[in-house]
Protein backbone atom coordinates (compact mmCIF):
# COMPACT_ATOMS: atom_id res chain seq x y z
CA UNK A 1 0.00 0.00 0.00
CA UNK A 2 2.87 2.31 0.55
CA UNK A 3 4.23 1.75 -2.30
CA UNK A 4 1.46 2.55 -4.15
CA UNK A 5 1.26 5.82 -2.30
CA UNK A 6 4.43 6.90 -3.39
CA UNK A 7 3.87 5.96 -6.55
CA UNK A 8 0.67 8.07 -7.08
CA UNK A 9 2.79 10.86 -5.53
CA UNK A 10 5.68 9.83 -8.00
CA UNK A 11 3.23 10.24 -10.69
CA UNK A 12 1.27 13.35 -9.11
CA UNK A 13 4.76 15.74 -9.35
CA UNK A 14 5.31 13.64 -12.85
CA UNK A 15 2.38 15.06 -14.70
CA UNK A 16 2.18 18.59 -12.62
CA UNK A 17 5.83 19.46 -12.49
CA UNK A 18 5.24 22.44 -14.69
CA UNK A 19 2.64 24.03 -12.77
CA UNK A 20 4.11 22.89 -9.45
CA UNK A 21 7.32 25.04 -10.13
CA UNK A 22 5.70 27.87 -12.07
CA UNK A 23 3.27 27.86 -8.81
CA UNK A 24 6.90 27.84 -6.50
CA UNK A 25 8.38 30.64 -8.75
CA UNK A 26 5.18 33.12 -8.71
CA UNK A 27 5.27 32.42 -4.72
CA UNK A 28 8.66 33.51 -4.45
CA UNK A 29 8.70 36.86 -6.58
CA UNK A 30 5.78 37.57 -4.35
CA UNK A 31 7.57 37.25 -0.89
CA UNK A 32 10.71 38.89 -2.57
CA UNK A 33 8.41 42.07 -3.87
CA UNK A 34 6.68 42.14 -0.15
CA UNK A 35 9.91 41.89 1.43
CA UNK A 36 11.29 44.60 -0.89
CA UNK A 37 8.26 46.49 -0.46
CA UNK A 38 9.03 46.28 3.82
CA UNK A 39 12.32 47.34 3.15
CA UNK A 40 12.13 50.05 1.64
CA UNK A 41 9.59 51.48 3.31
CA UNK A 42 7.17 52.77 0.27
CA UNK A 43 4.61 53.87 2.64
CA UNK A 44 6.70 57.51 3.56
CA UNK A 45 4.02 59.79 4.07
CA UNK A 46 4.19 61.67 7.23
CA UNK A 47 2.33 60.59 9.70
CA UNK A 48 -0.18 63.60 10.79
CA UNK A 49 -3.09 64.83 12.74
CA UNK A 50 -3.87 67.27 10.27
CA UNK A 51 -6.01 65.99 7.36
CA UNK A 52 -7.14 69.28 4.59
CA UNK A 53 -8.96 67.29 2.93
CA UNK A 54 -11.04 66.01 5.05
CA UNK A 55 -14.48 68.28 5.24
CA UNK A 56 -15.14 69.89 8.89
CA UNK A 57 -18.72 70.36 8.31
CA UNK A 58 -19.74 66.65 6.62
CA UNK A 59 -22.28 64.70 7.32
CA UNK A 60 -20.08 62.01 6.02
CA UNK A 61 -17.57 61.69 8.68
CA UNK A 62 -14.10 60.74 7.59
CA UNK A 63 -14.45 61.03 3.61
CA UNK A 64 -11.66 63.04 2.08
CA UNK A 65 -12.73 65.30 -1.35
CA UNK A 66 -11.79 63.34 -4.59
CA UNK A 67 -7.53 64.25 -4.70
CA UNK A 68 -8.14 65.51 -8.36
CA UNK A 69 -10.31 68.46 -6.26
CA UNK A 70 -7.81 69.10 -3.83
CA UNK A 71 -4.79 69.52 -5.36
CA UNK A 72 -6.46 71.75 -7.93
CA UNK A 73 -8.03 73.82 -5.22
CA UNK A 74 -4.21 73.85 -3.58
CA UNK A 75 -3.09 75.26 -6.72
CA UNK A 76 -5.67 77.86 -7.35
CA UNK A 77 -5.48 79.03 -3.74
CA UNK A 78 -2.20 79.37 -3.53
CA UNK A 79 -1.94 81.14 -6.47
CA UNK A 80 -4.49 83.66 -4.91
CA UNK A 81 -2.53 83.95 -1.67
CA UNK A 82 0.84 84.73 -3.68
CA UNK A 83 -0.79 87.45 -5.97
CA UNK A 84 -2.35 89.10 -3.31
CA UNK A 85 0.69 89.23 -1.28
CA UNK A 86 2.62 90.65 -4.43
CA UNK A 87 -0.42 93.32 -4.57
CA UNK A 88 -1.07 91.70 -8.27
CA UNK A 89 -4.63 93.25 -8.32
CA UNK A 90 -5.51 92.44 -11.88
CA UNK A 91 -4.96 88.89 -11.78
CA UNK A 92 -6.79 88.62 -8.48
CA UNK A 93 -9.47 89.81 -10.26
CA UNK A 94 -9.27 87.93 -13.18
CA UNK A 95 -9.63 84.66 -10.93
CA UNK A 96 -13.08 85.61 -9.15
CA UNK A 97 -15.98 84.26 -10.32
CA UNK A 98 -18.55 86.85 -12.52
CA UNK A 99 -21.21 87.08 -9.41
CA UNK A 100 -18.70 87.10 -7.09
CA UNK A 101 -17.65 90.23 -8.97
CA UNK A 102 -20.55 91.99 -9.43
CA UNK A 103 -21.94 91.73 -5.84
CA UNK A 104 -18.68 91.79 -4.02
CA UNK A 105 -16.22 94.08 -5.54
CA UNK A 106 -17.93 96.04 -8.05
CA UNK A 107 -14.92 97.65 -9.55
CA UNK A 108 -10.94 96.52 -9.04
CA UNK A 109 -10.62 99.72 -7.00
CA UNK A 110 -12.76 97.94 -4.02
CA UNK A 111 -10.68 94.56 -4.60
CA UNK A 112 -7.28 96.98 -4.12
CA UNK A 113 -8.79 98.62 -1.34
CA UNK A 114 -9.64 95.09 0.42
CA UNK A 115 -6.07 93.61 -0.51
CA UNK A 116 -4.09 96.50 0.81
CA UNK A 117 -5.56 96.23 4.20
CA UNK A 118 -5.55 92.51 4.43
CA UNK A 119 -2.44 92.19 2.83
CA UNK A 120 -0.47 95.21 4.08
CA UNK A 121 2.59 92.18 5.17
CA UNK A 122 3.02 89.32 3.74
CA UNK A 123 0.31 86.59 4.69
CA UNK A 124 0.89 82.81 5.04
CA UNK A 125 -2.01 80.52 5.40
CA UNK A 126 -3.01 76.80 6.41
CA UNK A 127 -6.12 75.49 3.96
CA UNK A 128 -9.01 73.34 5.70
CA UNK A 129 -11.73 71.44 3.59
CA UNK A 130 -14.96 72.30 4.95
CA UNK A 131 -17.68 71.47 3.60
CA UNK A 132 -18.94 70.58 0.07
CA UNK A 133 -21.90 69.83 -2.05
CA UNK A 134 -22.53 68.39 -5.33
CA UNK A 135 -20.05 70.80 -7.42
CA UNK A 136 -19.69 73.39 -4.83
CA UNK A 137 -16.55 73.03 -2.64
CA UNK A 138 -16.08 75.02 0.75
CA UNK A 139 -12.37 76.25 1.96
CA UNK A 140 -11.65 77.16 4.94
CA UNK A 141 -7.75 79.43 5.19
CA UNK A 142 -6.75 80.65 8.52
CA UNK A 143 -4.55 83.64 7.11
CA UNK A 144 -1.91 84.88 9.46
CA UNK A 145 1.81 86.88 9.35
CA UNK A 146 4.46 84.92 8.03
CA UNK A 147 5.29 83.49 11.57
CA UNK A 148 8.45 81.49 10.65
CA UNK A 149 9.91 84.87 9.48
CA UNK A 150 9.20 86.90 12.78
CA UNK A 151 9.00 83.88 15.03
CA UNK A 152 6.63 85.83 16.57
CA UNK A 153 8.69 87.93 18.06
CA UNK A 154 6.51 90.90 19.89
CA UNK A 155 3.24 88.73 19.66
CA UNK A 156 1.88 87.00 22.92
CA UNK A 157 0.08 85.16 20.71
CA UNK A 158 -0.72 84.40 16.86
CA UNK A 159 -3.11 86.57 15.62
CA UNK A 160 -5.38 85.25 12.51
CA UNK A 161 -8.35 85.59 10.49
CA UNK A 162 -10.86 83.27 8.14
CA UNK A 163 -11.31 83.32 5.44
CA UNK A 164 -14.07 81.24 3.35
CA UNK A 165 -12.79 79.90 -0.42
CA UNK A 166 -15.33 78.36 -2.40
CA UNK A 167 -14.57 76.74 -5.78
CA UNK A 168 -17.67 75.65 -8.31
CA UNK A 169 -15.64 72.95 -10.44
CA UNK A 170 -18.58 73.86 -13.06
CA UNK A 171 -17.62 77.04 -13.01
CA UNK A 172 -14.88 79.44 -13.96
CA UNK A 173 -13.59 81.64 -11.13
CA UNK A 174 -13.52 80.95 -7.64
CA UNK A 175 -15.61 82.69 -4.95
CA UNK A 176 -13.40 84.99 -1.92
CA UNK A 177 -15.35 86.01 1.62
CA UNK A 178 -17.51 82.64 1.89
CA UNK A 179 -19.52 84.25 -1.49
CA UNK A 180 -20.95 81.14 -2.93
CA UNK A 181 -23.68 82.49 -5.44
CA UNK A 182 -26.41 84.58 -6.84
CA UNK A 183 -29.75 83.60 -8.32
CA UNK A 184 -32.62 84.87 -10.02
CA UNK A 185 -36.12 84.72 -8.10
CA UNK A 186 -38.70 86.82 -9.59
CA UNK A 187 -41.08 85.15 -7.27
CA UNK A 188 -44.20 87.21 -6.24
CA UNK A 189 -47.41 87.70 -3.95
CA UNK A 190 -49.80 90.41 -5.13
CA UNK A 191 -53.43 91.45 -3.81
CA UNK A 192 -55.44 94.71 -4.11
CA UNK A 193 -52.69 96.18 -1.68
CA UNK A 194 -49.70 95.92 -2.78
CA UNK A 195 -47.14 93.06 -4.67
CA UNK A 196 -43.93 91.72 -3.29
CA UNK A 197 -41.63 90.66 -5.69
CA UNK A 198 -38.52 88.58 -4.48
CA UNK A 199 -36.45 89.24 -6.95
CA UNK A 200 -33.07 87.53 -6.72
CA UNK A 201 -30.95 85.54 -3.71
CA UNK A 202 -27.26 85.91 -2.41
CA UNK A 203 -26.00 83.64 -1.30
CA UNK A 204 -22.87 83.56 1.23
CA UNK A 205 -21.79 81.06 3.32
CA UNK A 206 -22.99 82.50 6.41
CA UNK A 207 -26.33 83.72 5.09
CA UNK A 208 -28.90 84.62 2.37
CA UNK A 209 -29.50 88.14 1.12
CA UNK A 210 -32.61 88.29 -0.88
CA UNK A 211 -33.72 91.73 -3.11
CA UNK A 212 -37.10 92.55 -3.11
CA UNK A 213 -39.48 95.06 -5.12
CA UNK A 214 -42.74 96.16 -3.17
CA UNK A 215 -45.47 97.98 -4.98
CA UNK A 216 -48.37 100.07 -2.77
CA UNK A 217 -51.70 99.76 -4.52
CA UNK A 218 -53.53 101.90 -2.28
CA UNK A 219 -53.64 105.92 -1.70
CA UNK A 220 -52.51 105.18 1.91
CA UNK A 221 -48.98 104.49 3.40
CA UNK A 222 -48.10 100.88 3.82
CA UNK A 223 -45.86 99.81 7.11
CA UNK A 224 -43.89 96.14 6.84
CA UNK A 225 -41.67 97.04 9.52
CA UNK A 226 -40.79 99.40 11.99
CA UNK A 227 -37.44 99.97 14.34
CA UNK A 228 -37.77 98.93 17.96
CA UNK A 229 -41.04 97.83 17.41
CA UNK A 230 -40.85 94.19 16.96
CA UNK A 231 -38.11 91.41 15.35
CA UNK A 232 -40.32 89.15 13.88
CA UNK A 233 -42.27 91.65 11.42
CA UNK A 234 -40.18 89.82 8.70
CA UNK A 235 -38.98 86.19 9.01
CA UNK A 236 -37.46 83.40 6.65
CA UNK A 237 -39.86 80.23 6.75
CA UNK A 238 -37.66 76.95 6.45
CA UNK A 239 -38.48 73.92 6.86
CA UNK A 240 -38.16 73.78 10.66
CA UNK A 241 -38.00 77.16 11.91
CA UNK A 242 -38.61 80.53 11.21
CA UNK A 243 -35.67 82.61 11.22
CA UNK A 244 -35.51 86.50 11.80
CA UNK A 245 -34.23 89.22 9.90
CA UNK A 246 -30.61 90.59 10.69
CA UNK A 247 -30.84 93.80 12.29
CA UNK A 248 -34.76 93.45 12.99
CA UNK A 249 -35.09 96.22 15.13
CA UNK A 250 -33.56 98.76 12.81
CA UNK A 251 -35.65 98.16 9.59
CA UNK A 252 -38.39 101.05 9.15
CA UNK A 253 -39.85 99.88 6.10
CA UNK A 254 -42.55 102.10 4.84
CA UNK A 255 -43.97 102.32 1.26
CA UNK A 256 -45.66 105.79 0.42
CA UNK A 257 -48.84 105.51 -1.59
CA UNK A 258 -48.69 104.39 -5.11
CA UNK A 259 -44.69 103.97 -4.86
CA UNK A 260 -42.24 101.01 -5.14
CA UNK A 261 -39.30 100.49 -3.36
CA UNK A 262 -36.52 97.87 -3.37
CA UNK A 263 -34.93 96.31 -0.22
CA UNK A 264 -32.38 93.91 0.56
CA UNK A 265 -32.87 91.55 3.29
CA UNK A 266 -30.50 89.46 5.14
CA UNK A 267 -30.91 86.36 7.00
CA UNK A 268 -28.65 84.21 8.79
CA UNK A 269 -28.71 80.71 7.40
CA UNK A 270 -25.50 78.64 7.08
CA UNK A 271 -24.97 77.02 3.41
CA UNK A 272 -23.97 73.84 4.96
CA UNK A 273 -28.11 73.60 6.90
CA UNK A 274 -29.82 71.00 5.06
CA UNK A 275 -33.41 73.13 5.22
CA UNK A 276 -34.66 74.89 2.83
CA UNK A 277 -35.25 78.26 2.39
CA UNK A 278 -39.32 78.48 1.52
CA UNK A 279 -40.99 82.04 1.63
CA UNK A 280 -40.03 85.17 3.39
CA UNK A 281 -43.25 85.91 5.72
CA UNK A 282 -44.50 89.72 6.22
CA UNK A 283 -46.24 88.95 9.33
CA UNK A 284 -47.56 92.64 10.40
CA UNK A 285 -48.44 94.77 6.89
CA UNK A 286 -49.98 97.76 8.27
CA UNK A 287 -52.16 100.14 5.97
CA UNK A 288 -52.73 103.61 7.92
CA UNK A 289 -54.65 106.50 7.27
CA UNK A 290 -51.62 108.41 7.32
CA UNK A 291 -48.03 108.31 8.23
CA UNK A 292 -46.87 108.61 11.34
CA UNK A 293 -48.85 106.08 12.84
CA UNK A 294 -50.61 107.57 15.90
CA UNK A 295 -50.50 105.34 19.22
CA UNK A 296 -52.87 105.22 22.14
CA UNK A 297 -52.23 104.94 25.65
CA UNK A 298 -52.49 100.80 25.03
CA UNK A 299 -49.48 101.05 22.38
CA UNK A 300 -52.67 100.12 19.58
CA UNK A 301 -52.19 102.15 16.42
CA UNK A 302 -55.62 104.29 15.88
CA UNK A 303 -54.64 105.64 12.83
CA UNK A 304 -55.15 102.14 11.17
CA UNK A 305 -57.07 101.29 8.16
CA UNK A 306 -56.17 97.44 8.39
CA UNK A 307 -53.56 94.64 9.11
CA UNK A 308 -52.83 91.25 7.95
CA UNK A 309 -50.02 89.19 7.28
CA UNK A 310 -48.84 87.52 3.90
CA UNK A 311 -46.06 85.42 2.76
CA UNK A 312 -44.03 85.33 -0.27
CA UNK A 313 -43.14 81.97 -1.91
CA UNK A 314 -39.20 81.53 -2.86
CA UNK A 315 -39.75 78.35 -4.84
CA UNK A 316 -42.33 78.61 -7.75
CA UNK B 1 13.86 16.17 -18.92
CA UNK B 2 15.35 18.18 -21.77
CA UNK B 3 18.07 20.33 -21.98
CA UNK B 4 16.90 23.13 -22.65
CA UNK B 5 13.80 23.03 -20.18
CA UNK B 6 16.91 22.34 -17.50
CA UNK B 7 18.04 25.61 -19.23
CA UNK B 8 15.46 27.39 -18.66
CA UNK B 9 14.57 26.50 -14.93
CA UNK B 10 18.42 27.39 -13.70
CA UNK B 11 18.21 30.54 -15.47
CA UNK B 12 15.09 31.01 -13.42
CA UNK B 13 16.79 30.07 -10.06
CA UNK B 14 19.91 32.40 -10.92
CA UNK B 15 17.47 35.46 -11.76
CA UNK B 16 15.40 34.77 -8.15
CA UNK B 17 18.84 34.20 -6.41
CA UNK B 18 20.42 37.91 -8.15
CA UNK B 19 17.23 39.00 -6.78
CA UNK B 20 16.72 38.30 -3.37
CA UNK B 21 20.39 39.51 -3.17
CA UNK B 22 19.48 42.87 -4.98
CA UNK B 23 16.88 43.30 -2.19
CA UNK B 24 17.87 41.91 1.11
CA UNK B 25 21.47 43.53 0.98
CA UNK B 26 22.54 46.35 3.47
CA UNK B 27 22.79 50.13 1.80
CA UNK B 28 25.53 50.99 -0.23
CA UNK B 29 28.44 51.40 1.38
CA UNK B 30 31.53 51.25 -0.95
CA UNK B 31 33.78 53.75 0.42
CA UNK B 32 37.53 52.28 -0.02
CA UNK B 33 39.02 52.55 3.04
CA UNK B 34 41.00 55.35 2.53
CA UNK B 35 38.07 57.64 1.27
CA UNK B 36 38.58 61.31 2.47
CA UNK B 37 37.06 62.35 5.68
CA UNK B 38 34.23 64.53 4.01
CA UNK B 39 33.05 61.35 2.52
CA UNK B 40 33.21 59.17 5.68
CA UNK B 41 31.43 61.85 7.90
CA UNK B 42 28.61 62.38 4.90
CA UNK B 43 27.81 58.56 5.04
CA UNK B 44 27.53 58.69 9.17
CA UNK B 45 25.66 61.40 8.55
CA UNK B 46 23.26 59.93 6.21
CA UNK B 47 23.64 56.82 7.97
CA UNK B 48 22.32 58.77 11.41
CA UNK B 49 19.66 60.58 9.36
CA UNK B 50 18.44 57.20 8.37
CA UNK B 51 18.27 55.99 11.90
CA UNK B 52 16.41 58.93 13.16
CA UNK B 53 14.10 58.82 10.66
CA UNK B 54 13.34 55.19 11.80
CA UNK B 55 12.82 56.39 15.53
CA UNK B 56 10.76 59.39 14.07
CA UNK B 57 8.10 56.81 12.88
CA UNK B 58 7.42 55.47 15.49
CA UNK B 59 6.49 58.65 17.01
CA UNK B 60 3.52 60.81 17.60
CA UNK B 61 3.14 63.78 15.65
CA UNK B 62 3.53 65.64 19.38
CA UNK B 63 6.32 63.94 20.04
CA UNK B 64 8.27 64.21 16.65
CA UNK B 65 8.01 68.10 17.13
CA UNK B 66 9.24 68.16 20.46
CA UNK B 67 12.36 65.99 19.06
CA UNK B 68 13.06 68.87 16.72
CA UNK B 69 13.41 71.63 18.99
CA UNK B 70 14.65 69.16 21.57
CA UNK B 71 17.88 68.11 18.93
CA UNK B 72 18.12 72.11 17.72
CA UNK B 73 18.80 73.06 21.22
CA UNK B 74 21.38 70.22 21.32
CA UNK B 75 23.27 71.61 19.09
CA UNK B 76 23.68 74.83 20.43
CA UNK B 77 24.53 73.23 23.54
CA UNK B 78 27.17 71.05 21.82
CA UNK B 79 28.36 74.47 20.58
CA UNK B 80 27.75 73.08 16.69
CA UNK B 81 26.07 77.10 15.72
CA UNK B 82 26.66 76.47 11.91
CA UNK B 83 24.03 73.00 11.95
CA UNK B 84 21.85 75.03 14.03
CA UNK B 85 21.87 78.33 11.96
CA UNK B 86 21.19 75.96 9.02
CA UNK B 87 18.09 74.94 10.41
CA UNK B 88 16.53 78.41 10.42
CA UNK B 89 13.81 79.70 7.94
CA UNK B 90 15.75 81.64 5.67
CA UNK B 91 13.89 85.53 5.72
CA UNK B 92 14.12 84.54 9.34
CA UNK B 93 18.12 84.48 9.56
CA UNK B 94 17.79 87.70 6.12
CA UNK B 95 15.49 89.76 9.98
CA UNK B 96 17.51 88.73 12.71
CA UNK B 97 20.60 87.50 12.13
CA UNK B 98 22.28 88.13 9.03
CA UNK B 99 25.48 85.94 9.76
CA UNK B 100 26.12 82.89 11.89
CA UNK B 101 28.30 85.33 14.12
CA UNK B 102 25.53 87.34 15.04
CA UNK B 103 23.06 84.12 15.25
CA UNK B 104 26.51 82.56 17.75
CA UNK B 105 26.84 85.62 19.82
CA UNK B 106 23.01 85.99 20.53
CA UNK B 107 22.78 81.91 21.52
CA UNK B 108 25.64 82.58 23.88
CA UNK B 109 24.40 85.10 25.06
CA UNK B 110 20.51 84.06 25.82
CA UNK B 111 20.90 80.69 26.45
CA UNK B 112 22.71 78.35 29.78
CA UNK B 113 25.43 75.94 29.06
CA UNK B 114 23.03 73.06 30.04
CA UNK B 115 19.38 73.57 29.13
CA UNK B 116 16.31 71.55 30.15
CA UNK B 117 12.88 72.38 28.00
CA UNK B 118 9.79 72.47 29.93
CA UNK B 119 6.73 72.46 27.48
CA UNK B 120 4.11 74.77 28.55
CA UNK B 121 1.48 74.58 25.40
CA UNK B 122 1.83 73.29 21.43
CA UNK B 123 -0.18 74.92 19.07
CA UNK B 124 -0.97 73.71 15.76
CA UNK B 125 -2.08 75.71 12.51
CA UNK B 126 -1.61 73.30 9.49
CA UNK B 127 1.74 72.88 9.33
CA UNK B 128 3.14 75.22 11.70
CA UNK B 129 3.84 74.30 14.95
CA UNK B 130 4.27 77.11 17.77
CA UNK B 131 5.44 75.65 21.04
CA UNK B 132 5.57 77.84 24.06
CA UNK B 133 9.05 76.57 25.65
CA UNK B 134 10.61 77.36 29.72
CA UNK B 135 13.70 76.80 29.21
CA UNK B 136 15.63 75.62 32.87
CA UNK B 137 19.47 76.06 34.13
CA UNK B 138 19.24 72.24 35.61
CA UNK B 139 22.14 73.86 37.28
CA UNK B 140 20.45 76.68 39.05
CA UNK B 141 17.70 74.93 39.12
CA UNK B 142 15.13 77.95 38.05
CA UNK B 143 13.49 78.96 34.85
CA UNK B 144 16.51 80.86 32.56
CA UNK B 145 13.59 81.77 30.07
CA UNK B 146 10.39 81.71 28.36
CA UNK B 147 10.43 81.78 24.48
CA UNK B 148 8.15 80.73 21.85
CA UNK B 149 9.62 78.77 18.93
CA UNK B 150 7.70 77.82 15.35
CA UNK B 151 8.57 74.71 13.75
CA UNK B 152 7.25 73.58 10.25
CA UNK B 153 7.90 70.38 9.42
CA UNK B 154 8.11 69.39 5.69
CA UNK B 155 8.89 65.77 6.05
CA UNK B 156 10.39 63.49 8.97
CA UNK B 157 13.67 64.83 10.02
CA UNK B 158 13.07 67.56 7.21
CA UNK B 159 11.95 70.83 9.24
CA UNK B 160 12.54 74.65 9.82
CA UNK B 161 13.23 76.11 12.55
CA UNK B 162 12.10 80.04 13.81
CA UNK B 163 12.03 81.40 17.48
CA UNK B 164 10.89 84.61 19.41
CA UNK B 165 13.56 86.78 19.42
CA UNK B 166 14.12 87.79 22.65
Amino acid sequence: MLLNIRLKIHNFFKKYKYIIVAIVIGWALIIIINQYLKNNNLNNELKSTYKPDVPIMSSQTGLEIPEKVSKNAEEIIDQYISYCNNKEYEKVYEMLDEDCKKDMFPSIDSLMEYINVAYQTKKVYTIQSYYNNGTIYVFRLRIFEDILATGLTGEEQLAFWNELVIIDTSKKGICINGYIDKETLNTAYEDDNLKITVISVKKEYERETYKIKVTNRTEYPIILAQPDISDADILLKLDAEDRKLVNALNWNMVISARETSEYELTFNKYFHEEDTSRAIKFNNIRILKSYPAIYNEDGEIQNIINTYAIQVNLIK
Amino acid sequence: MTVKKISIILIIIIFIVMLIYLVFREGSNKENITANETSIVSDAEKKANEEEIKVLKTMTEKERIKRYLSNYMMLIEAKQYEKAYNLLYPEFKQNYFQDMEKYQSYAEEKYPATMVLSYSNIERQGHYFIIYVNIIDPLEEKEYISQKFIIYENDYNDYIVSFEVL
